[in-house]
């Protein structure tokens, strides 16, 4: 498998597949944090589709001074605000069902066990969607795609302790959420 | 690591970054001493571990399928939109990024950028193609100059009443637009319609109306560029503006022409008020080839993107309708075309307009009621309202006019011996003066048979009041020019909310049918420019009112073409209204021309998508509403195009208004006639037997080219000319004596044409499109269905454009028909709509049926 920048170099010679190897490489990534970051599998999509598409227009813009992926992640996270931003909110339960939905069920583990993850699943998506933008975009990108904080900083465009301390606020919120969300349930 | 010391962190935060990692060796020492000695701390950080893990946990989503065919696809078209618009927005830029071959779409010549191959790009191919641009740029100059310089004189020497006689036909535009001189009757300077408009506007007050309040973009666009047509949300050029400023002459002419309709009660296409004589228009597709669509001055400003303009040479402009677009559209931006058109029918009597503007706001979609001014100016004038209302009462007005005197200050009385009094009109503005005198006369012939004592057939409606309780009126038949003058002031009445109260607030029971008695069959049309998602959340919207709206339904037509086949160009984006307004009002020329700063450059990429989503809404009757549908004006409408909106409203002034002065006088006489004829007691004046059969030949001459054009265009959508047509058969019947013999035939032949204009006498539409969106029925199932899969389909981030038909249940018996009209002129919009297959007028022929 070539590396990042061979397929760039690649593309911007001329060839069409090596993009569509950075293409097959990264789309189920960001894919999965476009999901958590709109909860709309139709509009992570469609965001997904959208940043490979703004990412091969611009890629001679790309200067290599960050890592590709964390680029594409800027592209994404953007399209994603911007699109959520025009719609309304969606935190429903039966849409992050909906999202849960695809999850692999692992055989190994039994029904009790399952429907716990599957209600703790939702209780997070849940919560997640009720966070604020920023809040959950650097959770997401925290939690779920293992950035630290340099390249968060460069996907949001914050310098390092803002990213610390606003992930430490998304952390306290999520839990209060995620207390909401239970004692909703549960109550 | 940061300016964050360990003295000024807070120690849950700390305790956050430990967990990632993101400490220093300090920071480290102080958390661990801090864990050992606090248990709330170990506590906290354990929560904080287990909050990380459960995140991390979720299931891992994938797409499922292979993106990258889809998206090099797509790419491929945003490069080459991406490579249609450069040279032509900034040259200068163009320079800076190279454009890509046309034969490859990749990012291939972009490699002279790139540091690794740069020696290629400046001692090889690239050099000649860095040059290729700016003489490609000189060259397109040139050319303009000499384009322009040899159209002048054409223009300036063009007789004014050298316009063909005949109607201009919907297939005629891309004669008009294609530079023939015959019909090339204006000069440079006579673009009236933007003085109009501008004057307008003036008149209404607009300008005076900031004072403690906020100005919404327009007006921000009118204070900007008070001297400037509002096109969309670029202002025309000084130059264009300063030489298409009109005589007086010119300017009534051009006003008469805008409003006048044409032999079908169409109003006048944008390109045929072109042909009226609007100078500025005419340039586009002037003598240029291979449909390379775009005005010369556009191309000059570099915002020209017809459809013919995205790749030189290769005519993407597939479909007559591209260059039957009127040249301001074209000129402007190129908005989507009308893709899908959707009704949304109401359970109840109304439509719950302001409900709809609701959901709009909820999509962020801007709603631009071109009414709202108007009404804001109402509501700020509404104590010389009254006093305008009397006078205009007093003139016999019914008040009507006289509301829209005070508002659009343009239906005074005109004295043709005072400056400013309409000339004669020319040959083209006669012909559908005329057609409009006749349809006047079908009108009049109508007032006879009323004042007779006959009834109108059509049954009471109920209409809830403001205070709620139910009142009866009588609806009027058909749309006619009085009727559509009344809806033009109910409009007011109920969008206004409320309208009669002119409190601007509230008002119980808005809606389709509360204001309007006499316009029972009027409809609201909401044009939405949006982004898929938005059109998808708003159509979700719609059907999640069933709470409230129980029975509300949503009749989809989907449009049968794929949205991801659409023409290269058909989803550019545009700038924010706002942002290029602050640009435009810092310094308009250095702000369009230039070049982004490289560090905003991408960003103002990363903001493309963020263009406005926008809604326009007006209010048409049923005729209107079929030319509308027809596919010329379909794709005609332009969001921008306030003129359209401004003629919309305004082209069915009744006599009183912007009329022509032999129209008025026609009028006057007919009106003369009718006394005479009261007079005389029960017997037909022959006298007004040959008035409606003059009326009746020139409705017949005036419709016939129409039918032959929109054959051409749509086969299957024959409502306008049938409806002509049948309005010409009684008038025929009326002046041969066939049936007015006596007063009872007076009663007889307003029946007659009541009947040929009520709803149930327009043509009858194919099998299975005659039955109404029936309440979740399989057809709007499958068509809500095809609708998601399309809107699905469409690329996030291009706008789609939706008109949405607004009607009220009670005008059910409509709604199959314009369900079909709405099939058929949704498929007339396919950009191969130039080869249908013709049919009969008097054999509808079959709707396709919604695509699954």
């Amino acid at each position: 498998m070539k590396s990042d920048p061979e397929l760039i170099a690649e593309t911007l010679a001329g060839n069409q597949a090596a993009f569509g190897q950075l293409v097959k490489k990264y789309q189920d990534r960001l894919y999965h944090t476009a999901v958590h970051l709109l909860g709309s599998p139709e509009d992570a999509l469609d965001v997904v589709q959208e940043t490979f598409v703004q990412a091969f227009v611009k890629l001679d813009s790309f200067r290599g001074s960050s890592a590709f992926y964390t680029w594409l992640y800027r592209i994404a996270i953007n399209q994603s605000i911007s699109l959520r931003r025009r719609r309304r909110p969606m935190s429903s339960v039966d849409q992050t069902r909906e999202i849960t939905g695809q999850e692999p069920v692992d055989a190994s583990e039994g029904p009790d066990r399952r429907l716990v993850q599957q209600e703790r699943a939702e209780q997070l998506h849940a919560a997640l969607a009720a966070l604020s933008e920023e809040h959950r975009s650097i959770l997401v990108l925290r939690e779920m795609e293992g950035c630290d904080y340099e390249a968060i900083g460069e996907i949001l465009d914050l310098p390092v302790g803002t990213v610390r301390s606003r992930l430490h606020r998304a952390r306290v919120q999520l839990k209060e959420m995620l207390k909401t969300v239970m004692q909703e349930e549960t109550g | 690591m940061d300016d964050m010391t360990p003295e000024n962190l807070n120690p849950e935060e700390l305790l956050s970054a430990y967990l990632d990692g993101e400490v220093t060796a300090d920071q480290r020492a102080q958390v661990e001493q801090m864990l050992a000695s606090d248990p709330e701390a170990r506590a906290a950080l354990e929560e904080l571990r287990a909050l990380g893990a459960a995140l991390q946990s979720l299931p891992k989503l994938t797409v499922g399928e292979d993106l990258s065919e889809r998206v090099l696809r797509r790419a491929e078209r945003a490069m080459l939109e991406r490579q249609s618009t450069e040279p032509a927005v900034a040259p200068a830029d163009a320079q800076q990024t190279p454009p890509v071959s046309k034969t490859s779409s990749s990012p291939t010549t972009l490699v002279d950028k790139n540091p690794t191959t740069s020696e290629d790009g400046i001692h090889g191919a690239g050099w000649m193609r860095r040059l290729a641009w700016p003489m490609a740029a000189i060259a397109a100059t040139v050319l303009i100059m000499l384009v322009s310089q040899k159209q002048k004189p054409e223009l300036a020497l063009a007789p004014v009443n050298s316009a063909p006689q005949a109607p201009p036909a919907p297939n005629s535009d891309a004669g008009v637009t294609h530079g023939d001189s015959e019909s090339l009757e204006a000069a440079p300077d006579e673009s009236g319609e933007l003085f109009a408009e501008n004057e307008f506007r003036s008149k209404a007050g607009w300008e005076n109306k900031k004072g403690g309040r906020e100005l919404d973009s327009f007006e921000l666009n009118q204070e900007a560029f008070p001297q400037q047509e509002f096109l969309g949300d670029k202002p025309l050029e000084k130059s264009q503006v300063a030489s298409s400023e009109p005589s007086p002459k010119e300017q009534s002419a051009r006003t008469s022409a805008k409003n006048a309709r044409d032999g079908n009660g169409r109003f006048a296409t944008s390109s045929e008020r072109q042909l009226q004589g609007t100078g500025q228009p005419k340039l586009a597709n002037a003598g240029s080839p291979n449909g390379a669509n775009a005005a010369p001055d556009d191309l000059a400003r570099g915002d020209a993107l017809g459809a013919g303009a995205a790749a030189p040479g290769a005519a993407l402009s597939d479909s007559p309708a591209a260059d039957a677009m009127p040249a301001k559209t074209q000129s402007h931006f190129t908005e989507p075309r009308v893709q899908m058109v959707v009704e949304v029918v109401s359970a109840y009597e109304a439509t719950e307009v302001d409900e709809f503007n609701n959901l709009l706001a909820r999509q962020n979609i801007r709603i631009d009621d071109f009414d709202s001014h108007r009404r804001k100016q109402l509501a700020q004038n509404s104590s010389s309202f009254g006093d305008e209302q009397t006078k205009s009462q007093k003139a016999g007005n019914l008040g009507r006019s006289g509301q829209l005197a005070n508002d659009r200050n343009d239906n005074r009385p005109i004295d043709p011996s005072k400056p400013g009094a309409k000339p004669p009109l020319g040959s083209q503005e006669k012909k559908l003066a005329e057609a409009k005198e006749n349809e006047r006369k079908s009108e009049a012939t109508d007032e006879i048979a009323k004042s007779a004592g006959q009834t109108k057939p059509s049954a009471p409606l109920a209409i809830r009041g403001n205070n709620g309780e139910p009142e009866t009126k009588t609806p009027a038949p058909a749309p006619s020019a009085q009727s559509l003058a009344n809806n033009d002031t109910d409009h007011f009445k109920q969008s206004d909310g409320e309208g009669g109260d002119k409190s601007g607030q509230g008002g119980g029971g808005s809606g389709l049918n509360k204001e309007s008695g006499a316009n029972t069959n009027d409809v609201e049309v909401v044009l939405v420019t949006a982004t898929p998602a938005q059109v998808r959340e708003l159509l979700n919207d719609i059907n999640g009112r069933s709470t409230q709206y129980r029975a509300m339904q949503l009749g989809v037509t989907p449009n049968l073409q794929d949205l991801d086949d659409r023409p290269a160009t058909a989803g550019k984006k545009y700038d924010s209204p706002v942002d290029s307004l602050a640009a435009n009002r810092t310094n308009p020329d250095l702000a369009k021309n230039a070049p982004p700063a490289p560090a905003e450059a991408a960003r103002a990429e990363e903001r493309a998508v963020l263009e406005p989503a926008r809604a326009v809404r007006w209010r048409v009757s049923e005729d209107q509403l079929a030319s509308l549908l027809q596919p010329e004006s379909l794709n005609q409408l332009s969001i921008g195009d306030r003129a359209f909106w401004s003629n919309s409203q305004a082209a069915e002034q009744p006599v009183d208004g912007v009329t022509s002065t032999e129209e008025r006088n026609g009028s006057e006489a007919l009106d003369q006639k009718r006394s005479r004829e009261e007079t005389a007691g029960d017997s037909a004046s022959s006298t007004l037997r040959a008035e409606v059969a003059e009326g009746a030949a020139k409705a017949t001459a005036a419709a016939a080219p129409q039918k032959t054009a929109q054959t051409e265009f749509k086969p299957t959508v024959t409502s306008a000319p049938a409806d002509q047509s049948g309005d010409a058969r009684k008038l025929k019947e009326i002046a041969s004596g066939e049936s007015l013999e006596k007063k009872s035939d007076h009663r007889q032949a307003a029946k007659d044409a009541d009947e040929a204009n009520s709803p149930a006498s327009r043509p009858k539409f194919a099998k299975g499109n005659e039955a109404p969106f029936g309440e979740d029925s399989q057809r709007d199932q499958v068509s809500r269905a095809g609708l998601e899969k399309q809107l699905r389909g469409s690329p996030p981030n291009e706008q789609i454009r939706v008109l949405f038909v607004l009607r009220g249940r009670s005008a059910g018996s409509l709604q199959g028909q314009t369900g079909a009209a709405v099939e058929s002129s949704t498929r007339a919009v396919q950009p191969n709509a130039a080869d249908p297959a013709p049919a009969a007028e008097s054999t509808p022929t079959e709707a396709t049926p919604a695509k699954e």
